[in-house]
């Protein structure tokens, strides 16, 4: 759920006049972004890998509805039940559903960022069932009532103080803030809840259509209790999320923790392949998987944007945003922050006017392209967003702007536009007689003068530079 | 059948890249020598109950003293019997050298809890079960009669969800052992 236009204006206002949260979340992804560096220090290593986890994943998609077909009758070849989802409000009821039917009260979650888009929490709470969030920084966040700020650390604009703070009002007894200390009452506090949960729920980094399976990366180890301990095991799978094969999910599997966590390899990947065998004592003796649509057919039917639904949710694009390591995560007001936020939000929610702001969130910078490791060409996808908000907004001028805009960026044949624009430029520069006149009938103009200046108009355009040097180098060489 | 400097290499490798996950590693000549390096280790960590797996090579490993009991984990009835043991023993269907990974799957006589529950990991790995890579482990499976669950472990459970500060054993064990048969004793 998205809070109404104009919002995210105001919530980036907030985020910006808190520099706590500043320091915390750039802190972080700047690590992230280094280890990330170091993982794919080796460029021609680092681009076959991408290569392959691409082309796994843009074939996946292409054949999407055949893949889906096969991994449900896979899937239940080996025991499972497979249901799908066309909203979020279904996924929610089958899962209250199924969870009732079996009694189940005690649930206990890892991390799935799928579960936010629908709320699944709410929901189930709703129904009476007590649900636990069992990823550390998943449970912090539920602590304090929050939404997640990053996809792969939920809990990145919290200091250890506020988690203190958390902790020892839920376990009602004093402790310190170092990571030991926090993490042993983490570990403690959650280890009663596995061992008394009915049933876990978990979200699905992949699933695998020829065999049925599904596959989970993850490092603290809750993901493999949460699947392992409870009699039920609900998952849920973003529709998007096949590979065709254990070939591919080894393709998977060299790009994922590297681009999210600069890891060779999570700590623990997990491949779930039906319920607990006949004679096995632990694993879930029931294994349910929700496929959940929510907009995802729409993007399939977008052909510019259908690539955003290769995405792995790595969160590689959050970490090198400037955008993103300014404002944070909540900022944006979706599931989803970031890069892949502005571009995803939008088009899973059409309706949502909030949602189409969100291309503005970008300097077109395009780290994001550079960091996907499945390619996805993020800052054209945002652009492409902004014209299409510009078709739908009523007012002719910006649509013009956009139109020279994007012209411009298209190249020569567009040159002389942007002479024009120049021209436009230099006479409503900052100071200009002209501009004071303008700003005087035009509040709006006046409002973003206070925040920023145009920026001042070089005699000289860069061609006009370039065509002068090169005809100064070209009178040298002679 | 791997050359042994091969074999070497491919040991090498997985070691290299298990302790950079935080994993430990002890290179051990055969199943005897393995027996006492795990019996100290677990002397070492004060552990008084040990789970261990129901597998050829694994079930014999550690002996019971007055201060240590060990259960074997294919006849638990309550899982807080796991939750209570101070380390589990395990074997592994195979090494991943590029990672430092373990390979392990479900099975009647392997629970997942046994690698999972206490706060010490011991696997014993036969060197000659150590691939390349991951997509190589992979082969070794058939896709009509997959485990359960296939579990591949790097190292120690770890987390950075408190100010990105990376600790070990949030949920899964602290310290994951590998006692790689080296088969240099045979
Ligand atoms: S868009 Fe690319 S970089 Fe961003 S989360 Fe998705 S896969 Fe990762």
């Amino acid at each position: 759920m998205l809070t109404p236009e104009g919002d995210f204006d105001a919530r980036s206002r907030a985020a910006l006049a808190t520099p706590a949260l500043g320091r915390a979340v750039r802190g972080t992804v700047d690590r992230l972004r280094n280890l990330r560096a170091i993982a794919e220090a080796d460029a021609d290593l680092t681009r076959q890998r991408r290569a392959a986890a691409t082309e796994a994943r843009t074939r996946a998609i292409d054949k999407l509805p055949e893949l889906l077909e096969r991994f449900t009758r896979n899937c239940e070849a080996r025991g499972g039940v497979v249901h799908r989802a066309p909203d979020a409000a279904s996924a929610t009821a089958i899962a209250t559903s199924l969870l009732r039917k079996s009694g189940a009260r005690r649930v206990v979650k890892g991390k799935s960022m799928v579960t936010e888009e629908i709320e699944l929490n709410a929901a189930l709470e709703g129904a009476g069932i007590e649900v636990t969030e069992t990823d550390l920084g998943e449970w912090i966040i539920q602590l304090a009532g929050e939404k997640p700020s990053h996809i792969i650390l939920p809990a990145i604009h919290k200091t250890r103080h506020d988690i203190r703070a958390l902790f020892e009002k839920e376990g009602g007894t004093p402790l310190d803030a170092s990571t030991t200390t926090l993490c042993a009452h983490a570990r403690r506090r959650l280890r009663e809840r596995f061992l008394a949960a009915d049933a876990g729920i978990s979200g699905a980094n992949f699933a695998v259509a020829e065999t049925g399976s599904i596959a989970l990366f993850t490092n603290e180890g809750n993901g493999r209790l949460v699947t392992s301990l409870p009699r039920l095991h609900l998952v849920f799978l973003g529709m998007e999320r096949l590979v065709e094969n254990f070939a591919d999910l080894a393709a998977m599997a060299e790009v994922l923790p590297r681009a999210a966590t600069g890891q060779d390899l999570t700590s623990y990947f997990s491949i779930i392949t039906g319920p607990r065998h006949r004679g096995e004592l632990d694993g879930p003796e029931a294994l349910h998987v929700i496929i959940l649509d929510n907009g995802r057919s729409r993007l399939l039917e977008d052909v510019a944007f259908r690539p955003v639904l290769r995405c792995i949710r790595c969160a590689a694009c959050l970490n090198v945003c400037p955008v993103y390591a300014e404002i944070g995560g909540h900022a944006y007001g979706g599931t989803y922050p970031g890069p892949i936020g502005a571009v995803l939000t939008p088009v899973l929610r059409p309706e949502e006017h909030a949602a189409r702001e969100l291309a503005d969130a970008s300097s077109l910078c395009a780290a994001c392209s550079e960091a996907c490791p499945v390619g996805i060409p993020l800052d054209e996808l945002l652009i492409l967003q902004r014209a299409r908000n510009a078709t739908l907004r009523p007012k002719r001028a910006l649509r013009l702007a956009l139109r020279i805009a994007l012209s411009g960026l298209m190249g020569d044949k567009a040159h002389g536009t942007s002479r024009r624009l120049r021209f436009v430029a230099k006479v409503l520069g900052a100071g200009t007689p002209q501009r004071r006149a303008l700003a005087k009938v035009l509040p709006m103009l006046a409002r973003s003068e206070a925040v920023r200046a145009l920026p001042v108009i070089p005699p000289q355009s860069f061609r006009e530079l370039w065509k002068a040097l090169q005809a100064g180098e070209n009178t040298r060489a002679r | 059948m791997l050359a042994e400097p091969e074999a070497a290499a491919l040991r090498t490798r997985f070691a290299d890249a298990l302790v950079r996950a935080g994993g430990e590693w002890f290179a051990v000549p055969d199943a005897a020598a393995a027996a006492r390096v795990v019996n100290d280790i677990l002397h070492a960590a004060c552990v008084s109950s040990v789970a261990v797996d129901d597998t050829p090579g694994v079930r014999t490993l550690v002996t019971a003293t007055e201060q240590r009991s060990v259960f074997l984990s294919s006849t638990v009835q309550n899982k807080h019997r796991f939750a209570e043991a101070g380390a589990g023993v395990t074997g592994a269907l195979a090494g991943i050298a590029a990672t430092g990974t373990l390979v392990l799957a479900a099975s009647r006589s392997t629970p997942r809890s046994t690698s999972l529950l206490p706060p010490l990991h011991i696997a014993i790995l036969d060197g000659k079960d150590i691939v390349g890579t991951l997509a190589e482990s992979f082969a070794r499976f058939a896709a009509h009669a997959l485990p359960s669950q296939i579990i591949h472990i790097t190292g120690p459970s770890r987390t950075g969800d408190i100010e990105h500060d990376l600790t070990r054993g949030v949920h899964g064990p602290q310290r994951v052992v590998v006692l790689c048969l080296t088969g240099a004793g045979s």
